[in-house]
């Protein structure tokens, strides 16, 4: 392994509303954001004006497999949820007659083995959602700059283009899958329709895979002629897997770097940021959530408890346990500013006290935003680190969690301990 | 082998210790929700609002003591429960260290160690907390 010196790009994906403050408050400590074409649909405004105020690159999730997979996971008491049913007429044809009723076949786009005019027609209409998708949130955004400068504000506004285009993707089982052949027909098909543009596929894979090394060679073939791809193993949780199955997700980076493709986790968490070192080159999150996902699952519109980020375990957990630790331990309190002004120190009650209040009070926002101050500094300590450093890093973190009892108080080292057991053999 | 008397399932510890607990004046309510958790047992002495909260289990002690950490935040003591056959293996000195309790459980339960006043219970918990015992209790 040798260690990158190019910057490692962090990906925030626009999900629920509280995540806009933090996105607009710590814009310094992610490259880009990554939104779902749902999104951009059913929040065309709402999402322009975040990226409008951001100025920060973003790219568009088409969230094609999403058709592909049982209806139910579209549906809300029997209608389709809002944000497809918006995503459904952008991308019309085929999704319009069964969106919501039947799920995508490979038949729909693939004939005699090769993809078929509505498989052109259907990676055209993506791409061109991709591209102008955002329009009419842009000219709500216009108005609102039109109305700034009549009052004297200046303001600027400029045209919403994404970083990269993504094409159409499905999930595939396996490589001898229809669905990887179409992903792969789709991709290149994508790059001969925006030849000035950056196309960067996403490979939606089984966790087979990561025990294949036959598997990943063709991969390396297949999207040789890319320079980056966003991986998405499903259902692949780098806190719940195993050493074996860590040790094949690094194993698939680094052969698709030696290829000359560069990476990227479309869902990832701290274990994917530490393969920088192997050739990942950036992963997409949400804040403090959704480092994993399953293509089947259905969305159930948020609701999760409010996690808290323990920045030597690089795990999330909730404020109930982080409150536990933290009172018993109040010196591995993290220093960050949001953090440090949560502990009020104004008052005069003991230390124990003022860390049960400073997480009683913790929102989501500041959570977000402590969040992604971490992650940066993550980025920056492992997005350039030897395989070496990275591994006595996490070895001193693991002492951490022996010495402060961390187990019985509510925070897993179990993953801190798989990872190290896992880099060591990538 | 097992007395007849020695609980085999968390509801029976549950179950006995809900009833020693109404025996010496508390007015008790089971699974109370707690931020994301879910207290097995809380008892309020309605006159001085003291709060107790309860974990149990069978056996498992390291876990019982774990998942009954934070319920020193919204309650004056907290107590885990666990069947007197498995009493054996609590190491009593991680409970001394949090002031945590334990009960024991056979055919009733006894207190074996005393919870200590909690210094981290947030009022604002506390009363979330009560307030759902006393409310659910009204007859």
């Amino acid at each position: 392994m040798t260690s990158k010196s190019t910057e490692f790009k962090i990906y925030y994906r626009l999900g629920i509303a509280p995540d806009v403050g933090p996105l607009e408050l710590e814009t310094s400590s992610y490259h880009g954001i990554a939104i779902g074409a749902n999104v951009a649909a059913w929040g065309q405004s709402w999402s322009a004006g975040l990226l409008t105020r951001t100025r920060k690159p973003f790219f568009v999730d088409p969230m094609t497999y999403v058709f592909a997979q049982d209806p139910r996971v579209l549906l809300k008491e029997d209608d389709l949820r809002q944000s497809f049913a918006r995503l459904v007429d952008e991308y019309d044809g085929i999704l319009s007659a069964i969106a919501g009723k039947k799920p995508l076949r490979p038949t729909h786009f693939w004939k005699a083995g090769r993809l078929a005019s509505a498989g052109h027609d259907f990676v055209d209409a993506v791409l061109t959602f991709e591209a102008n998708g955002l329009e009419k949130g842009e000219s709500t955004q216009l108005r609102i700059s039109d109305y700034l400068e009549m009052i004297g504000e200046k303001t600027e506004v400029t045209k919403l283009v994404p970083e990269f285009f993504v094409p159409p993707y499905f999930h595939a089982s396996s490589l001898d899958d229809d669905w990887y052949k179409i992903s792969v027909a789709m991709a290149k098909y994508a790059v001969k329709q925006r030849k000035d543009d950056k196309v960067v596929p996403v490979v939606c894979l089984s966790d087979h895979v990561l025990k294949d090394e036959n598997a990943m060679s063709q991969l390396v073939v297949d999207y040789g002629d890319f320079d980056s791809v966003l991986m998405w193993i499903a259902d692949f949780d780098e806190t719940r897997a195993t050493v074996p199955q860590l040790v094949g997700y690094g194993r698939l980076v680094k052969r698709l770097a030696a290829g000359g493709v560069v990476p990227m986790a479309l869902y990832g968490g701290f274990f994917a940021l530490t393969l920088a070192t192997a050739g990942l080159g950036g992963l997409s999150s949400g804040v403090c959530y959704a480092e994993s996902k399953s293509v089947s699952r259905q969305a159930t519109g948020g609701g999760a408890p409010i996690r808290y980020y323990v920045p030597w375990a690089h795990t999330k957990v909730v404020k109930a346990n982080a409150t536990t630790f933290f009172t018993a331990n109040p010196r591995e309190y993290c220093k960050c500013s949001i953090c440090k002004a949560a502990l009020d120190s104004g008052t005069r009650t003991g230390i124990q006290s003022r860390i049960v209040r400073a997480f009683a009070q913790l929102d989501r926002a500041s959570s977000g935003r402590h969040f992604m101050r971490i992650r940066s500094g993550e980025a920056q300590l492992y997005g350039g680190a030897s395989k070496t450093s990275s591994i006595q890093s996490l070895a001193r973190d693991r002492r951490v969690g022996e010495r402060t009892g961390a187990t019985t108080l509510g925070i897993p080292i179990g993953p801190l301990i798989k990872w190290i057991d896992a880099l060591e053999q990538i | 082998m097992a007395e007849r008397s020695d609980p085999s399932r968390e509801t029976q510890v549950t179950w006995r210790v809900r009833r020693y607990l109404i025996d010496i004046g508390y007015r008790v309510r089971s699974e109370i929700p707690f931020m994301s958790k879910r207290i097995d047992l809380v008892g309020v002495i309605p006159r001085s609002g003291t709060v107790v909260a309860i974990e149990a289990k069978v056996k498992d002690w390291r876990q019982g003591l774990q998942q009954a950490l934070p319920y020193r935040l919204c309650s004056h003591k907290t107590y885990l429960a666990i069947s007197t056959r498995y009493l054996h293996r609590v190491d009593r000195g991680m409970f001394g260290k949090f002031g945590v309790g334990l009960i024991a459980v056979d055919g009733s339960a006894r207190v074996e160690i005393s919870a200590r006043t909690s210094p981290l219970t947030y009022p604002a918990y506390l009363e979330t907390v009560r307030s759902q015992v006393l409310r659910r209790t009204k007859t």
